[in-house]
């Protein structure tokens, strides 16, 4: 994580101070992007969220506590843009999603360890676009958390720091999460 | 379908994002952002304004417009 900046910067920041606003901005651009990628998985998406992660830092500055982890406070705003994002592009393919979600397949696709790639590029294209369809259709809540622990490999407690829930519900939402992926793999005919 | 074999398979279908920032500086996309800030013009200030005194005046009004907004 970025290197905190001074106390002066941040109260600056609270008090609504624009070129304060400004440097926090450049010091902390590139990990809030990286971070809003990791989850929305879309550039030009993750430059929207960025943008209005920021914005609603700048508008909630009054709610920031100087004495506390700016960069942490961020990466939670940070989250719930993205998990907004993840949202608003679900009800945007509600259509397609709901009515049967996804085609069954006549044959079954069949992932066996032989039919899978190196990493970043599987071997069986309809295997990688079934497991991509059916990660897609998780509620944003879940993705998110299958997201961060399972590709990304994040640890438990630095989830639920970024979302902001106790790491219980961590658990329980990965649980949650690889259950619908796996019973939504099988609707789909992926049998590994 | 064992964990380790789910993980298996989205990290081959997704695998894990790199270390790129972003392509651009985006500091000017969010100085315009400031600039589409929703502001308060003189028109809405002057209907809340007019609003406020009809309701003062007409309190029973209260429901009927609660109802239509």
């Amino acid at each position: 994580m970025q290197d905190e900046p001074d106390r002066d910067l941040l109260q600056r920041f609270a008090q609504g101070d624009r070129e304060a606003f400004e440097a926090l901005f450049r010091l902390f651009e590139r990990e809030v992007y990286r971070w809003i990628l990791r989850i929305v998985r879309e550039p030009a998406a993750t430059e929207d969220a960025l943008i209005e992660a920021f914005w609603r830092a700048y508008r909630g500055r009054a709610r920031f506590d100087p004495s506390r982890s700016f960069g942490a406070w961020m990466r939670r705003i940070a989250t719930h843009c993205a998990i907004d994002h993840l949202n608003a592009a679900r009800r945007r393919n509600w259509v397609p999603f709901a009515v049967g979600r996804v085609p069954r397949s006549r044959e079954a696709v069949r992932g066996g360890p032989g039919e899978l790639g190196r990493l970043g590029g599987p071997a069986d294209p309809d295997l990688a676009s079934h497991i991509r369809r059916a990660f897609a259709s998780l509620p944003p809540k879940l993705r998110v958390v299958a997201t961060l622990a399972l590709i990304e490999e994040l640890p438990q407690a630095e989830i639920a720091d970024a979302l902001g829930v106790p790491i219980g519900t961590v658990k329980s939402r990965l649980f949650r999460a690889t259950r619908e992926l796996r019973e939504e793999l099988i609707r789909l005919g992926v049998q590994t | 379908m064992t964990d380790d074999r789910l993980q298996e398979l989205l990290l081959t279908a997704m695998p894990p994002s790199g270390d790129e920032g972003p392509p651009r500086d985006l500091w000017p996309q969010m100085a315009n952002r400031f600039e589409r800030a929703p502001r308060w013009s003189y028109v809405d200030l002057s209907l809340a304004a007019a609003v406020i005194a009809a309701l003062t005046i007409f309190p029973e009004w209260l429901w009927p417009l609660a109802y239509h907004l």
